[in-house]
């Protein structure tokens, strides 16, 4: 058989036709592949995390929230510890109609299995909505800054304030100015003797923020929660996975209530009125023909054309030229 | 009384959809100097630069006519109103002209022509509030999200569920279990019903190596977001994972059946066991692939709800079924087959009240909680795309972990053998029994 397509071009660093065809053997010189973990293991009789067998656990009056305790952290919590995460937990089920609950309750119009609404919800936890592991990497990474550099936690809250004033995860926002339920966490994390290091610390970026923000601002539900978990031990990751998992519950109920309350949507049943659309005009769509004639490649082959090209793609909402993330690179 | 005018104010507005924005901006217009002059916005002009109003320009006309604060209406038929500007100027040559416009405009229209002849540009704040992209915004949230709901409502100042405030429940010293009952059921659970919920969650929350565990590492070795991996995890839980409602469902026929037909629970137990077994069906909530001689969390599960005095119709049931399909095993001379956690589990949920579907939830979100700490270890000890030659251990997506069962390599055609190729492949249909 001949050369397929360019894959005799001599540009390619390999021979292409005589590449090898078939699966790898198995791999006998190193030790088989097995699901290592350190979380849990289980054989026929028992199932066991982080050492203690499970069943053991709940017979001896162990709860969700030690099991919780049990799998990030590998210990048993204190009564205290395990009260006040059951009081995070309880103000993080519920949101109204939150994202989370939104998405749920659109995937449960689709008559899906409950899984699928409940999952997709904590899809939802981004880092503008609940950023709990952008919000605990923040209050770490400070930490250390002001330990490193000597100062005191308010000076180094200021400088955090000055760096990230209009972040979503700074935790202190004019969100809960009626709501006295952030502030009543902070109360009792005090009160059962678990507040910590970043309670205070959060505490100095409220006092910062206030200062130079011209708006009223206070300590909200993400600060609150994100600082009380750090101070439960709870790493940034695992803060921002267990209060999405927690969300999940009430978004499971209200996928539940959308099935008993609303309708199920059909493929092609829900139209978009032309008002909500502000696209390009109704124009007539070319030959086959006519295109060979007509339509030309579009890019930009120097840095100046590119430049142009780009700014023209961005003008199309939802080519997704008009979001470029910052990425971390070698180079500034 | 054009000798009187020291200075004259115009401002331009489109006045469609007339709000507190526009009204806001008129008025201080017209407290700038003696006389003002309000251009109100063609059709034509409005869609030189955004949407066409949805009011007519006589409507529109017709409101900033009727405004105490505008000396008088003209139209203007350009974005830029110069022509008017230049109008006024010829009328009132003595006069000072002070161009007014919203401070969200970064270039002025007709600012050229007022700096010619040395008048003024004012630019007060733009009343965003009620700016057409906050408004359809808000409209648009409405219409999408707009809901009757039983569960929740939050204001500024409390998050309700069910009618209890959150913060309330907690400062209370309830627990989340406790707050699951409120969620699901709308009340607070007994001593008894909360001890109950807290060893089933507590139980069910880990399983180690389950398909939701396996999901969770699978989809994270990508290094998504860890609430994808999360996700994946929960969405395991189908109809061979944890059979979901599915049980449920099933106990809750057959107790209406039993009322309907007047037979006992013990009864109904082994008309279900014949019912399925006859159909060569399998029994849910017996059997446990992995724990072959009997789950360690199901029986317990069982003892625990029958302590605690929460035995209800289903548990009767449930009992019944396990006693029915063992003895029928018996007869076969087959092994004995116990209980598994669907069916410890969501019998005890189901006689602590939690419907079908709301026990479906708890169980697959609650693995949620061990999976992310799977995923969790995955990341922070483990590498990405676990294929690493490197690695002691062969690897979760080592190439030779690929056993290919499908078809024998063979050679692409050419495009232009496509065509010929494809019809006697078809034709020959030795393909069909690759088809999934």
């Amino acid at each position: 058989m001949g050369t397929v397509g360019n894959l005799g071009d001599p540009k390619l660093c390999y021979d292409y036709k005589n590449r090898e065809y078939g699966t790898v053997e198995p791999d006998i010189k190193r030790a088989p592949f097995r699901w290592v973990s350190e979380v849990s293991y289980k054989n026929i009789h028992r199932i066991v995390a982080r050492g203690y067998d499970t069943t053991e656990l709940v017979e001896q009056g162990y709860g969700l929230a030690d099991m919780i305790f049990i799998d990030f952290q590998a210990r048993i919590p204190l009564i205290e510890e395990q009260k006040m995460l059951n009081y995070v937990m309880i103000l993080a089920l519920e949101d109204g109609f939150s994202t989370p609950v939104a998405i749920s309750r659109m995937i449960a119009k689709s008559n899906t299995y409950l899984t699928q609404a409940a999952g997709a919800s904590i899809l939802a936890f981004g880092q503008a909505y609940s950023a709990y592991s952008a919000f605990g990497n923040m209050l770490d990474k400070y930490l250390a800054k002001a330990e490193k550099e000597g100062k005191t936690s308010g000076e180094i809250a200021e400088l955090l304030v000055k760096e990230h004033l209009n972040d979503e995860f700074l935790g202190v926002s004019g969100l809960m100015l009626k709501d006295p339920s952030a502030k009543r966490m902070f109360v009792r994390a005090e009160k059962l003797g678990v507040a910590g290091k970043y309670i205070g610390f959060t505490k100095e970026i409220v006092k910062a923020t206030q200062k130079i923000n011209k708006e009223p601002v206070d300590l909200d539900m993400l600060g609150a929660i994100g600082a009380t978990m750090m101070d439960l031990g709870f790493s940034p990751d695992a803060t921002w996975a267990i209060l999405a998992i927690t969300r999940a519950f009430a978004a499971g109920a209200h996928s539940c209530e959308e099935v008993e309350r609303e309708h199920f949507e059909r493929l092609g049943q829900r139209l978009t009125p032309k008002e909500y659309y502000d696209g390009p005009e109704h124009r007539t769509v070319l030959t086959i023909n006519e295109r060979k004639k007509s339509a030309a490649a579009e890019h930009g082959d120097s840095p100046e054309k590119w430049e142009k090209w780009v700014e023209e793609k961005k003008k199309l909402k939802g080519s997704g030229w008009s979001i470029m993330e910052k990425v971390k690179i070698p180079s500034k | 009384m054009k000798k009187k005018i020291k200075t004259i104010v115009y401002c331009s507005t489109t006045a469609d959809m007339f709000h507190y924005g526009h009204l806001r901006l008129l008025e201080k217009a017209n407290v700038l100097g003696d006389f003002f002059i309000c251009g109100v916005l063609t059709d034509e002009a409005i869609k030189s630069y955004k949407e066409e109003p949805i009011a007519s320009l006589k409507e529109r006309m017709a409101i900033v006519s009727a405004l105490r604060c505008v000396g008088k209406v003209v139209t203007q038929r350009s974005l830029d109103p110069t022509e008017n500007l230049k109008e006024i100027h010829s009328q009132f040559r003595d006069a000072k002209i002070i161009l007014v416009c919203g401070s969200n405009w970064k270039k002025v229209p007709g600012a050229e022509y007022i700096k010619k002849i040395k008048g003024e540009i004012v630019q007060p704040p733009f009343y965003e509030k009620l700016s057409i992209e906050n408004v359809v915004s808000k409209i648009f949230r409405l219409h999408e999200f707009r809901r009757k709901t039983a569960i929740s409502y939050k204001t500024e100042g409390k998050t309700i569920l069910r009618g209890y405030n959150l913060s309330d429940l907690a400062e209370e010293g309830y627990t989340f279990c406790d707050a699951l009952f409120v969620l699901f059921q709308g009340r607070l659970p007994a001593e008894n019903e909360e001890k109950m919920l807290e060893y089933e969650t507590a139980e069910f929350l880990e399983h180690s190596m389950s398909p939701s565990a396996a999901g969770a590492i699978a989809v994270i070795s990508g290094r998504p977001h860890l609430p994808a991996a999360i996700a994946a995890a929960v969405m395991t839980f189908g109809g061979a994972h944890g059979p979901g409602a599915a049980h449920g469902y099933m106990m809750h026929q057959y107790i209406e059946r039993a009322i309907k037909e007047g037979k006992s629970l013990e009864e109904m137990g082994r008309i279900l066991v014949d019912e399925y077994l006859d159909a060569g069906l399998p029994v849910m909530g017996l059997g446990q692939p992995q724990h072959t001689d009997g789950d360690p969390r199901a029986e317990p599960t069982h003892i625990k709800q029958e302590e605690l005095g929460l035995s209800g119709a289903y548990l009767k049931l449930q009992r019944s079924i396990e006693k029915h399909f063992n003895e029928r095993r018996k007869k076969q001379g087959k092994s004995f087959v116990a209980v598994n956690m669907i069916g410890a589990g969501n019998t005890a949920l189901a006689d602590l009240g939690f419907s079908p579907n709301a026990a479906w939830c708890i169980g697959s979100v609650c693995r949620g909680f061990s999976c992310a700490a799977h995923a969790l270890y995955t990341i922070k000890k483990g590498h990405a795309w676990a294929a690493s030659k490197r690695e002691p251990m062969v690897q979760m997506l080592d190439l030779s972990m690929i056993k290919y069962v499908g078809p024998e390599d063979r050679p692409v055609p050419s495009i232009e053998e496509r065509q010929e190729y494809a019809k006697n492949q078809k034709e020959e249909g030795e393909y069909k029994k690759w088809v999934l």
